[in-house]
């Protein structure tokens, strides 16, 4: 029988009255900067969004300008490359620097927007469901299950077949289908604090329904929901580049990192920097989004127990 | 020197984000055999660390040293992990505040209990099973044979601490360290657990460090008093002493703020201690006490000495070692 | 205590049921957490409502304050039906203190937020009125100025009960429903709490529903006591004569439990109240 107790528990509840006056902002903002993990994952997603914030003024040339009297022309590191174009040209002499850097915004646009409406959807769901239980709760909970049966890609490409794709679809379709996992999260943490004492307060205080839910509840999920967000922005951004592997998501000749890895499988053996620059753009980026989000969840302790 | 436990000059030093926390800082104690030693004081004294220091279960990134680390002859300080183990649950044993958490709810009770014995003793499964219905009953358990068969959720708070009392009991440990043992519990179940752990005391001849905050408590089945304050020990003394003539004036303040039916006139404002405790962290020079003591002086900046003052009665205060120093003068 | 004395707070036959549900084909069982109460607070009194755990007093404090609909009988405030009066309404005269100052306090709003949290719902003054009106009333239960912006998890446990006393009080209701205040302190704070608690009382001129189970601070503070087992109120009486000569065997039971710091009596034995 070996019980353990927590340093930090035992050290706050000693060291309680030394805690200077510091806002719960600059308290989480230590903890932020301080896992290894966390940094090297905000750094990365930072200079991804960057370069996509910035493209317009970053790309060396015009992504959709052809010039099919230099394609194929491989980076600056080949014998045959030259600083002209840093990263080559495609199949159809298009710069692939530029394409890379306005693919940057397709990719994390497309994940955000999809990110933000999941969430938006899925949040009020779970936060519904949560909070009043009973019927409620019966009927978003079935809607949640059956959208959990569904295998999500399938459903987008049959979707998207459908309609035809575009970016505007893609989005649609992704946030109207990457909400589960907000759903679930919000519900139970939710379902935690409808019983905590200070809601019961407010509402002795004569706070309606609508106020404890947006004003008191919905601030103590900010941190979980963070977590779930920069989740399913990463599976979004995969999604996204699935979809236009397939040819059913963003359209040519719209740059999307999905997009040019299928158009460089035909020329995978001879010309490979056309599938691998993209497509290690893709990895780090979902990398960058998943350490981001570990290292959130890591620092997102509640604001002390005292 | 019959002391079981003898315990000098005991530091726990814990890293934290602002610096270290001195949880513990000295402290000085005896235990008896068969004796029943409270340590009592408020949240964040210590007292909780310093029964898992004696234990060997403090956090990995805590520091222990002490000067002396005695128990039955056997120095804690040299001992290994793996010793500790056979120690623990063995010839000390101990009882937590929450049987619902200290209980494993994934085993039966009777699995737990005999485990407690077999993993000390090379007893037989049926010995080790009459050895638990023989304590279970002890304890006041009902239908003890049934009950090895539960789980702990099937079993009431009350119910839940006498599995616990038993599951210490299995092997006969001649130290047992009690921390808040019935805090969590009813006051009707409080008084009769309480009652029980006095009762088996005596019968099993186990000493008992019985750590709490309720100084009714402490009244009621203790025989000696150690008083904690902010890492160390301030007062110590036998039980009747400590009510009659406390001496350290934090102890004072403490039982002055308790209404007491009888002493206390009712609606009256009660005589609190101003102010709060002071910050461990990075250690504290001279009396904890001094920004909340009215008799607080220039000398209390440096360490106050340990005196007698009664038989068994040795407080730590710049007040009370002058107090008698000037009677001692007076009188010669 | 005469009966020309206003009663402020009534419950009249007052039960709160739960359904027990035992399988498919067994009738449902039924949980009385509260049953078949009637009780009268009289105004400026502070009453006392002892019990032990699940004897219903939580459930009980709920339906006065109108958090919990009685499943039978009727809460009256002020002699009239508490369902027939708006939250906001209820609000202005009846306010909880509760027992956790962990849960008490949402962790996301600064203490000054919280406090102003009843002035800015039920639209009292203007913003910066509002916050004279914070600061005054943080003065009065001895919170700093500086403690204004800190957030519930850089406070002790009674900086927040002060919090959450101020908090109760700004609205200047006239009821308090104080469940088990300071049983999650520390015996040097909750002296602090509870003369508190008395100054308030006699400055605002509250009445005060104090729920414990410490029998030493419930009879250091009330002026009766009422005794809650299993749902219903088994004694109710004056906290003299409550405290001198308990009737019900379970009030003995409570009684004899009580440890009081005087050592040399040892510890009693209960089993032999319950069948006296």
């Amino acid at each position: 029988m070996t019980v353990q107790i927590s340093a930090a528990s035992a050290s706050t509840s000693a060291g309680l009255a030394a805690l200077p006056n510091e806002s719960a902002w600059r308290r989480r903002w230590r903890r932020f900067a301080g896992g290894r993990g966390l940094r090297l994952g905000a750094l990365l997603l930072a200079v991804i969004a960057l370069a996509a914030l910035l493209a317009p003024w970053l790309a060396p040339h015009d992504p959709y300008a052809q010039d099919v009297a230099h394609r194929l022309i491989p980076p600056v590191w080949s014998s045959k490359g030259s600083w002209l174009h840093v990263l080559g040209t495609d199949k159809l002499g298009r710069d692939y620097l530029s394409r890379l850097l306005y693919g940057a915004r397709v990719s994390l646009g497309i994940g955000l927007a999809a990110g933000a409406i999941a969430g938006v959807i899925g949040t009020t769901m779970g936060v519904l469901a949560g909070y009043f239980g009973g019927r409620v709760d019966a009927v978003i909970s079935y809607v949640i299950t059956t959208r959990l049966a569904m295998p999500v890609i399938l459903v987008a490409l049959a979707m998207s077949a459908l309609i035809g794709g575009s970016v505007r679809v893609v989005i649609l379709l992704l946030g109207l289908l990457l909400w589960d996992r907000f759903a679930v999260v919000s519900r139970s943490a939710t379902q935690q604090f409808r019983h905590a004492d200070f809601v019961s307060a407010a509402r002795a205080l004569g706070g309606s329904d609508a106020y404890i839910l947006l004003r008191e509840i919905l601030p103590n999920l900010s941190s979980a929901l963070t977590v779930v967000m920069t989740l399913e922005v990463a599976h979004a951004i995969l999604l996204e580049a699935t979809l236009s592997f397939l040819g059913l998501g963003v359209q040519p000749p719209t740059p999307s990192w999905g997009l040019m890895v299928a158009e460089g499988k035909a020329y995978m053996f001879f010309q490979p920097w056309i599938i691998m620059i993209p497509g290690i753009a893709l990895a780090v980026l979902v990398l960058a989004i998943n350490l981001l989000g570990d290292g959130l969840r890591d620092a997102a302790a509640p604001e002390g127990r005292g | 020197m019959d002391a079981l436990l003898d315990v000098r000059n005991l530091r726990v030093e814990l890293p934290g984000s602002q610096g270290t926390v001195h949880a513990v800082r000295g402290l000085d104690f005896q235990v008896k055999r068969g004796e029943m030693l409270c340590l009592v004081g408020e949240s964040g004294c210590g007292k909780s660390m310093t029964s898992l220091a004696l234990m060997g279960l403090l956090p990995r990134a805590a520091v222990r040293s002490a000067d002396r680390l005695e128990f039955d002859g056997v120095d804690l300080r040299g001992l290994s992990p793996r010793q500790m183990q056979d120690l623990r649950g063995n010839r000390m044993a101990m009882i937590f505040q929450e049987p619902m958490t200290s209980l494993n709810p994934a085993y039966t009770v009777g699995n737990q209990l005999c485990e407690a014995l077999r993993r000390h003793r090379p007893a037989t499964r049926a010995q080790a099973r009459d050895r638990a219905v023989y304590l279970l009953e002890r304890a006041g358990v009902p239908h003890a044979p049934e009950r090895l068969r539960q789980y702990p959720h099937q079993l009431s708070g009350g119910l839940r601490q006498r599995v616990m009392i038993a599951m210490a009991l299995m092997c006969e440990p001649s130290l047992i360290i009690a921390d808040e043992p019935t805090t969590a519990l009813d006051v009707t179940i409080q008084a009769q657990i309480l009652r029980l752990i006095r009762e088996l005391q005596t019968e099993f001849g186990t000493a008992v460090v019985f750590i709490t905050h309720d100084l009714g408590v402490v009244a009621r089945i203790a025989d000696r008093v150690a008083v904690m304050y902010a890492g160390e020990i301030v007062e110590t003394a036998p039980v009747g002493q400590l009510y009659a003539q406390p001496s350290h004036p934090y102890t004072q303040g403490l039982l002055s703020c308790i209404p007491v039916r009888g002493r206390t006139p009712p609606g009256s404002r009660l005589a609190a201690i101003p102010g709060v405790v002071p910050s461990l962290v990075d250690g504290i020079d001279g009396c904890a006490f001094r920004n909340r003591c009215a008799q607080a002086r220039a000398a209390c900046a440096q360490t106050p000495p340990q005196v007698a003052c009664g038989t068994g009665h040795i407080v730590r205060c710049v007040a009370v070692s002058r107090a008698l120093r000037e009677t001692r003068e007076s009188t010669v | 205590m005469t009966e020309a004395q206003d009663v402020v707070l009534e419950l009249r036959s007052v039960s709160r049921h739960y359904p027990l549900k035992r399988g498919l084909f067994r009738e449902p069982g039924l949980i009385k957490a509260v049953d078949d109460v009637s009780l009268r607070l009289y105004r400026g009194e502070t009453l006392g409502l002892v019990g032990e755990s699940g004897c219903g007093k939580s459930t009980l404090a709920r339906m006065l304050l109108g958090l919990l609909a009685p499943t039978s009988g009727s809460v009256l405030l002020d002699g009239r039906k508490v369902d027939a009066q708006s939250r906001l309404a209820l609000a202005r005269r009846i306010q909880p203190i509760f027992q956790d100052p962990y849960s008490s306090l949402n962790p996301r709003k600064t203490v000054a937020q919280i406090v102003g949290l009843p002035l800015y719902l039920h639209g009292v003054g203007a913003p910066a009125e509002r916050r004279k009106t914070v600061a005054a009333m943080l003065e009065l239960v001895g919170l700093p100025p500086r403690m204004h912006d800190r957030y519930p998890g850089q406070l002790s446990g009674g900086q927040r009960q002060r919090v959450a006393i101020a908090r109760a009080l700004i609205l200047r209701p006239s009821i308090v429903v104080c469940d088990e205040p300071t049983s999650a302190l520390d015996v040097s704070v909750q002296a602090q709490i509870l003369n508190l608690l008395l100054d308030l009382k006699a400055e605002m001129g509250l009445t005060y529903l104090f729920i414990s189970h410490d029998l030493g601070v419930v009879e250091h503070l009330v002026d009766r006591v009422a005794v809650m087992r299993q749902g219903r109120i088994v004694e109710l009486e004056s906290r003299e004569r409550l405290f001198a000569a308990p009737a019900h065997p379970y009030t003995r039971m409570l009684l004899a439990s009580a440890l009081t710091p005087e050592p040399g009596l040892g510890i009693p034995d209960i089993t032999k109240e319950i069948t006296a």
